[in-house]
């Protein structure tokens, strides 16, 4: 449709313009009939010329209202044909055109849904709206804000019908949004802009949890604002959002276990949180396993309080389980389920490195460590859920790790550097690393080439040995730290005979351990010097556990104390949790799995939640075939097939955000808080819009009261006539 | 026998020719129509001029009448039977006006005149003519000879439409003129000033003549139903008026209304008898008017 713009007034139907000549019809048939008249004698015209002297005036008015009646009604006609709108409409200047960019909030919040229709659609609705009735001439750009934003439309585009097809085809994310990108994102589109008059139109639920930035954020969206308002676009916020808004969701699932191996009971803990201020909300946590629906617990939440539900989940056969906790549905759906991709292994290969390898029993470094992972006597028909292989030092340097899931090195003198790096390619693959300390290791080779100045593998510096193991003078007690940590957290809570198996084990010689000052490492246990007796960091995707003392009993009693061995099996079940802890991400991270490096630029076809099947290849990283895929912005379970030669199916899953189930909004003073001095329009959903047309600047339709004033003349028209007791095509003067 | 009502309708008058004959046919229509006898009811006079009967008194027997019909008659009205009418008849160019089939005004007043004359004429009494505009083209003094007939509707019937009216200047005129007492028909459209109009005919009532004014306008005149725009050419002289007749109607029918209640009113406050007549009426409603005029007269 072609539209034309006029002094101003723009024509939908502009060929239509023509029909205006119709207008004067009525002026011609009038000048017509002057023209064309019959003609008689006439005896009685005394009286004639009094009724003429009388009524001469009021019949020229008469007809003169009835003939310009008639042709305001032919171009009432025409112009309602041609359909104009007013291009001055709103608050954008006259004439100039306009770049309108048109922000729209994608995050999980607005697919809050309410009469059948989301947040998000009423936004889309919104912005179609406003591109509709869009003057010629303006250009539009679109940008989703997620996070990271999506510039959808970013030069100017003058093709409307074509803008509101992309933005009827935009679908909301699960994820957050980040109002500093998105800004950003803003300003570079405006950057590119040639035209001089721009507008901001930010379609959003305000949501508190996207709008209100922390403090260091604040100041650098302060900068991006700053930046924006030299470029002195108007700023139009319409809020989707309510205030005082209920929800109900599951802002946790975890399980408890590290690593799940066959058989092992694990506990599935969800989080049920109600935000507002409802009293009484109940809710009906469920649990499917695969899709096979498991069992149902119903809480009782206090007003804007979490209540976890727990259930136990024992995994019977090995593989990717999907674990899936549900509520029933709410306005806001997504956040109502979260799932939990749980890969079951068979058991959990553990491959110890012996530096003192002796075949005689309980002579070797690894023996108790052995023993206490995969004990000997137990049950030969129970599940095992690690298996352990003892290797000495000598064969490390070929060994290819990639089976294993976590290594344990013990007492191991040197390394050299490519060991290092081995070790350090396996925790990018989400492998776990525990370093036991003993009287081979040479502190000098570990500090520079496991530590290296914290570069390395190790969370800590070892330094000199404390204690005399060969004089066993003065030993040192294991001080917990009130088991806050998790490979100690069992025992918080135990008897004190139960607790002695930890804290009497006595050790003589320990490397003392010297983490950097900016160390991320957590001490899980400590010795009662106060030295670390035991440090967890996470390194790459895997964990390195660092022991200070021996792992057999040349340097501590700790292996024949009855804590050593589930201490162990924690210590390692963490070390390896990379594995599983790398299948379950956030809505809108990237995921990173790591294969083989003989997968390298093997194709992968990712299923997403939404059924759209996204191709990729694995890339060659450090030596490994990397997935890498930054597509998760819906929340659900993403299947990857990667092709041969690896040929094997590996599932993820990604869960939203919580904060992004907080209903609290920005009202306007908060929105003026966020925006400091930049003037900022705000206006309330669809209906303020349509009661203050002039918020954005935008055509004004004029066919309609063309129309109604049509009516309305066609109707004076008639009163006239028949007042004035003129027939239908009559419409003369008189002249004397 | 012949159907003598239809030549009423002045349309179908008008295709015969001869006003002698158009006058004997009005007549003889009318009376066929409203009387069972030719002369019964004719007027007041005659009505007492019975015929006699064994007991009524000969003294007021009409012996002129027996010379003439071998009947007795009585004759007790003798000098008001002698009526004397003077017949009036416009002739100015505004009587030419005629729309759509109607005759003209001037027509119609011809039928009336002619009929009245040959009426009178038939009873033996005087008819005199006047044929004026705005001065007297004409002027047949009265006489009741047969023979005045036939002079009466030679002048009628030759009298054409033309100049303007000035009926006030001719009415006094006229009424200096007429010497002898009688019946004054005014044939007239009276498309003139109705103040001089009356004044003149008020002339003739202080000469204590009796009056009947025949106000004849063509349908139009009345009803002005024209809706096109028209360009009127005014008679007698007058302007071109291009208007939009639809829109002037209410305005012109009040003045037409305001000009006939004006004459009527002049009329009656001066005793003289008003026909208003439409040339699309029949013309037997111009015979009972006169003669409804004359009864309540002699009475």
């Amino acid at each position: 449709m072609a539209a034309r713009l006029i002094w101003g007034l723009g024509f939908a139907n502009a060929p239509l313009l023509y029909g205006l000549a119709a207008a004067a019809i009525p002026i011609v048939i009038h000048l017509l009939n002057r023209r064309k008249f019959r003609e008689t004698s006439w005896a009685a015209m005394r009286f004639l010329l009094a009724a003429i002297r009388k009524n001469q005036r009021r019949i020229r008015i008469e007809n003169w209202l009835l003939l310009l009646t008639r042709t305001m009604v032919l171009v009432f006609l025409g112009l309602a044909m041609a359909k104009p709108f007013l291009e001055s409409y709103g608050a954008v200047l006259l004439g100039r055109r306009t770049h309108r960019v048109f922000v729209i909030d994608a995050s999980m919040s607005m697919t809050y849904t309410s009469a059948d229709k989301s947040r998000f659609d009423q936004a889309k609705d919104l912005a179609g709206r406003l591109l509709k009735e869009s003057r010629s001439g303006d250009a539009v750009s679109v940008i989703l804000m997620g996070e990271p934003p999506r510039v959808v439309i970013g030069d100017p585009s003058p093709n409307l019908a074509e803008a509101r097809k992309e933005i009827e085809a935009l679908e909301p994310t699960h994820g957050r949004a980040d109002p500093r990108t998105t800004l950003e994102a803003v300003e570079r589109v405006l950057e590119a802009s040639a035209i001089p008059q721009k507008e901001l139109v930010f379609l959003s639920d305000l949501q508190s949890a996207t709008w209100r930035v922390g403090e260091t954020g604040s100041d650098e969206l302060k900068r991006v604002i700053s930046r924006l308002e030299a470029r002195r676009p108007r700023i139009v916020f319409v809020d989707l959002g309510k205030s005082g808004g209920e929800n109900r969701a599951l802002t946790t699932l975890e399980i408890d276990a590290p690593v799940v191996t066959v058989g092992m009971t694990a506990h599935i803990r969800a989080t049920v949180r109600s935000f507002g201020s409802a009293q009484g909300v109940s809710a009906r946590a469920r649990l499917s396993d695969d899709g096979r629906l498991g069992p149902e617990e119903t809480v009782e939440i206090p007003p804007g309080e979490a209540v976890p539900v727990v259930f136990r989940r024992q995994f019977s056969t090995p593989g990717e389980h999907l674990i899936e906790v549900s509520l029933d549905d709410d306005p806001l759906m997504v956040d109502n389920r979260r799932r939990l991709v749980v890969p079951v292994r068979e058991s959990l290969s553990v491959l110890l490195v012996d530096g003192h390898y002796k075949a005689e029993p309980y002579q070797a470094e690894t023996d108790y460590l052995a023993q206490a992972l995969e004990p000997s006597e137990e049950d030969p028909g129970r599940p095992r859920p690690i298996r352990v292989e003892v290797i000495s030092e000598s064969r490390l340097a070929n060994r290819d790790l990639t089976p294993y899931d976590a290594v344990g090195l013990c007492n191991v003198a040197r390394f050299a550097p490519q060991e290092a790096s081995a070790l350090d390619q396996f925790l990018r693959q989400g492998g776990g690393v525990v370093v036991f300390g003993g009287d081979q290791v040479s502190a000098e080779n570990y500090n520079q080439i496991l530590f290296d100045e914290g570069r390395g593998i190790l969370p800590a510096a070892l330094g000199p040995t404390v204690g005399d193991a060969a004089k066993k003078e003065a030993g040192f007690l294991m001080n917990a730290l009130n088991y806050r940590h998790p490979i100690v957290a069992e025992f918080g809570g135990e008897s004190d005979t139960v607790t002695a198996g930890l804290t009497q084990a006595i050790t003589w010689q320990y490397h003392k351990l010297i983490p950097p000052k900016d160390g991320k490492g957590t001490i899980a246990l400590a010795f009662d010097d106060g030295d670390p007796a035991v440090i967890e960091a996470k390194r790459h995707r895997g964990t390195v556990v660092l022991v200070a003392t021996s792992a057999d009993i040349g340097w501590t009693t700790w292996p024949i104390h009855k804590s050593y061995p589930p201490i162990m099996q924690q210590i390692f079940l963490r070390a390896a949790a990379g594995r599983l802890e790398q299948r379950n991400i956030r809505v809108g991270e990237p995921f990173d799995q790591s294969f083989p490096a003989s997968g390298v630029a093997a194709p992968v076809s990712i299923t997403t939640p939404s059924g759209k099947t996204v191709s990729a290849k694995l890339t060659a990283v450090g030596g490994l075939g990397q997935l890498h895929f930054e597509q998760t912005d819906l929340a659900g379970r993403y299947e990857a097939r990667i092709g041969p030669p690896l040929s094997v199916v590996s599932s993820f899953a990604a869960n939203p955000d919580p904060s992004e189930s907080d209903p609290a909004k920005l009202d306007r003073s908060g929105l003026a808080a966020v925006f400091g001095t930049l003037n900022v329009v705000y206006v309330t959903g669809s209906n303020e819009l349509a009661l203050d047309p002039g918020s954005v600047g935008h055509r004004g339709e004029l066919h309609r009261p063309l129309l109604e004033g049509l009516l309305i003349l066609l109707l004076l028209e008639s009163l006239l006539a028949w007042k004035f007791g003129r027939g239908p095509s009559r419409a003369r003067g008189a002249r004397t | 026998m012949e159907n003598y009502q239809k030549y009423l309708d002045p349309r179908t008058l008008a295709s015969l020719e001869g006003l002698d004959l158009q006058a004997r046919l009005v007549v003889e229509g009318y009376v066929a129509g409203m009387h069972p006898s030719p002369y019964h009811g004719f007027s007041v006079e005659f009505a007492e001029h019975r015929e006699y009967v064994p007991g009524d008194d000969i003294r007021h027997v009409d012996w002129k009448v027996w010379s003439k019909t071998d009947k007795l008659y009585l004759k007790q009205y003798e000098e008001e039977t002698n009526l004397l009418l003077y017949l009036l008849l416009d002739v100015s160019e505004s009587m030419d006006y005629a729309s759509g089939e109607n005759v003209t005004k001037l027509q119609y007043a011809r039928f009336i005149a002619a009929a009245l004359a040959y009426m009178i004429l038939e009873q033996q009494d005087s008819v005199g003519l006047v044929v004026f505009d705005d001065a007297v083209r004409r002027y047949l003094k009265p006489a009741g000879q047969p023979s005045q007939l036939k002079e009466v509707l030679r002048v009628i019937d030759a009298a054409p439409a033309r100049e303007k009216t000035d009926m006030g200047a001719v009415f006094h005129d006229l009424a200096e003129r007429f010497k002898k007492r009688g019946v004054v028909v005014v044939l007239s459209d009276l498309l003139d000033d109705p103040a001089r109009v009356i004044a003149g005919i008020k002339h003739f009532r202080h000469r204590r003549h009796e009056v009947v004014v025949f106000h004849i306008l063509d349908p139009a005149e009345v009803d002005f139903p024209f809706r096109e725009t028209t360009l009127f050419r005014g008679l007698e002289g007058g302007a071109e008026i291009l208007t939009d007749p639809h829109a002037l109607r209410e305005a012109y029918q009040d003045e037409v209304g305001k000009f006939l209640r004006e004459i009527e009113k002049g009329c009656r406050m001066i005793d003289v008898d008003y026909v208003p007549l439409r040339t699309d009426q029949s013309l037997d409603v111009a015979l009972s008017g006169y003669l409804a005029s004359r009864s309540a007269r002699i009475r």
